[in-house]
């Protein structure tokens, strides 16, 4: 996987809850994206006026924030769908970092797949005023993987957690299958017991 | 203290604790489908690596397949995708997967298909490329949903590294009334706790009236789990499960069936079982059920009025609901029944199954549907359409108006289906979200006998009015 340890970026708010992957990338796109790229996908429903000209009034249509690198939004983002194809989208655009009170769990897992770290604080603790919501002012953050802080440009630092195994992988940009097969005899092992208490579970020969 | 279903199924398949927080996990069962399968089998390709355990996976088509009676083995939808489909054949074919093919009898939406091939039994662990895979919960199986990197490492090592979630009971109580089913018992749950309320949770559904279910319900209950972001969602199997998994295709057989079954008895939640969460629903006076805005919690019974969002005291929260309201084109206080209906769809993972088309089925023989509304049924499988038709229910769809599908994902994510954009349908599906059955659309969900009303009138109706006139 891509790693990460730091980064400064501009951040491109979102500040409704509830955003689902089908909104992340529709299912319209999702043949389409794997031949022709995945970031014009990006919240193509949103993001196109008709004959996909870009919206000038969407965000990420808007100067500095098409080049946002850290997206922040309310709580449940990545709900719903379990497609890959949302997080991979979100990196093709350029994201690196996703910031809500709370993740959809599949939508979770797959971020570090694709080297998106995905940090659990609330909107408004990072981008701190409600005007900013409707201004769109720029916001930079510095987020630190090594450090598990994000700081913002006032100098105020909050810190976060993400799981000791996939914050490793993410700062050394381990293969995800090469890291399970460190352990190839322990599986085997716990196979051939396993067969021992539950045989219908093994289905070879069937 | 005691342990539960979930901490003991867990505890069963560790492979390994990295820490307190994440495990390596054996998986019992891998489904794939040519959207997710045939990425993670290219990938897997590519690397070099093999399958490590082949006749543990199985695969289907269903998402992308056309649903068109008389459909050729690649055919699919208007936004294609059959080199995905071949993909997943050839490359099942050259790792000895078991792959039931579009034209196979066997063929179905991959969460129809695992039970009912007798594939997903208690107490497995069973993964797909799906979010709903949480379906299979209803067997008493731990299912989740996964992206296409872990199912590439499914593939590869039969393992799967996961956090260990916390647990949550909801325990239902009460007598079902008459018009209500699983659907509405699991739209009224989300309504009460919230779309987040799941996040981190394995769910125990119990008590009295998850018990009374057969079956095909209990796997809708738990299909809507991940609908309040509960990756795992299940009913402890019981006698019930136990009855209606003897003699499948893939359940164990003869002396290794006694012995599952004797140890699937065992497989239950300690009474002294602490949960981190304890959730109760009461069903006694539970209303049909229907959806108002754009995710499964914006939902009320059908005689309430939708609610006013300048109430909701978050402001995220308050943001969504505006916007959903904006784009289902309602109003606060305003009532759904009545409200106009463009299409009616009957179909998916969580509503397809042959209970379900008998249900709808009553409610339509010798009705017609209203002029102007298309009205489409999707069955769940090919075996659950051969059934419906051995009982004449195709007729019965055929005549009120319903077309006739073969067996798909269909419209539920705008896929095999035909196109339905711009429309107002009322759907058994269960995503209600922006463009979820195509650009524009807007979706309210419901059980099959509310969208068979539904269909009827026109507009949204209460079920019941049509039961009590002694039309069942």
């Amino acid at each position: 996987m891509e790693s990460f340890d730091r980064i400064t970026g501009i951040v491109a708010p979102f500040p409704q809850a509830n955003i689902d992957t089908d909104r992340i990338i529709p299912s319209s796109e999702l043949v389409r994206a794997q031949k022709e790229g995945y970031a014009a996908s990006l919240f193509a429903a949103e993001r196109y006026l008709n004959g996909r000209v870009p919206d000038p009034t969407f965000i990420l249509n808007v100067t500095p924030f098409n080049e946002a690198t850290i997206l922040v939004a309310g709580e449940n983002f990545g709900t719903g769908s379990s497609r890959e194809a949302a997080p991979t989208a979100l990196r093709a655009f350029g994201f690196r970092v996703v910031i809500a009170r709370s993740f959809g769990g599949i939508f979770y897992n797959n971020c570090f797949m694709n080297g998106i770290l995905p940090i659990e604080i609330p909107f408004d603790d990072v981008i701190n005023c409600s005007a900013t919501k409707q201004d769109r002012a720029l916001v930079k953050l510095t987020v630190d993987l090594v450090n598990q802080t994000v700081t913002r440009e006032d100098g105020y630092t909050l810190d976060f957690t993400v799981p000791t195994i996939a914050r490793q992988m993410l700062l050394d940009g381990k293969d995800n299958i090469d890291v399970t097969l460190d352990q190839a005899d322990l599986i085997e092992t716990h196979w051939q017991r396993d067969r021992q208490a539950r045989p219908w579970i093994d289905l070879e020969g069937t | 203290m005691g342990a539960t279903y979930f901490d003991k199924v867990w505890k069963q398949h560790v492979i390994h604790n990295y820490n307190e927080r994440t495990a390596l996990l054996q998986i019992d069962r891998l489904f794939i489908h040519e959207l997710s399968g045939a990425g993670a089998l290219r990938s897997l390709e590519k690397s070099g690596r093999g399958v490590a355990r082949p006749k543990q996976v199985f695969g289907v088509v269903d998402h992308l397949v056309s649903t068109r009676v008389g459909r050729k083995p690649d055919e699919t939808g208007p936004r294609g995708g059959a080199d995905m489909i071949r993909d997943t054949r050839d490359l099942s074919a050259r790792y000895g997967l078991a792959f039931f093919d579009t034209l196979d009898k066997r063929q179905g939406i991959v969460h129809v298909v695992s039970p009912e091939r007798g594939i997903a039994l208690p107490g497995v662990t069973l993964v797909c490329g799906d979010s709903h895979t949480c379906t299979v919960g209803g067997i008493g199986a731990i299912g989740w949903g996964i992206g296409t990197t872990e199912l590439e490492h499914v593939l590869a090592t039969q393992t799967l590294r996961q956090d260990r979630p916390k647990n949550m009971r909801v325990t239902f109580e009460g007598i079902l009334p008459e018009g209500t089913s699983a659907k509405d018992m699991a739209l009224c749950l989300i309504a009460q706790v919230g779309v987040g309320a799941g996040i981190g949770h394995a769910v125990e559904f119990t008590g009295p009236t998850v018990r009374a279910l057969p079956v095909e319900a209990r796997l809708t209950l738990c299909n809507l789990a991940v609908e309040f972001q509960a990756k795992y969602g299940f009913v402890p199997a019981d006698e019930t499960t136990f009855e209606y998994l003897n003699g499948r295709d893939y359940s164990p057989k003869g002396a290794m069936w006694d012995q599952a079954v004797a140890s699937w008895r065992e497989l239950t939640t300690d009474s002294d079982a602490v949960f981190d969460a304890e959730v109760t629903v009461e069903c006694a006076k539970l209303a049909p059920q229907v959806t108002w805005g754009t995710n499964p919690s914006q939902c009320i019974g059908i005689d309430e009025c939708i609610p006013d969002p300048s109430k909701i005291r978050d402001s995220s929260q308050r943001h969504a609901a505006e916007r959903a309201l904006e784009y289902i084109q309602l109003s606060p206080g305003d009532r759904l029944e009545g409200t106009q209906v463009d299409a009616a769809y009957i179909g998916s993972c969580t509503n397809s199954r042959i209970s379900d088309l008998r249900d709808a089925a009553a409610m339509l023989r010798g009705r017609k549907v209203a002029e102007g509304v298309r009205a489409i049924c999707v069955p769940g499988s090919t075996p659950v359409k051969h059934q419906a038709e051995a009982e004449g229910l195709d007729a019965v769809f055929r005549d009120a108006g319903f077309e006739w599908h073969e067996s798909g994902c269909a419209m539920c994510a705008a896929g095999g289906g035909p196109a339905i954009a711009d429309l107002r349908v009322i759907s058994t599906t269960n995503r209600n979200f922006e463009g979820r059955q195509g650009k524009g659309t807007r979706t309210h969900l419901a059980s099959p006998i509310t969208v068979a009303a539904s269909a009827l009138a026109g507009a949204v109706a209460d079920p019941r009015r049509l039961l009590t006139r002694g039309g069942k």
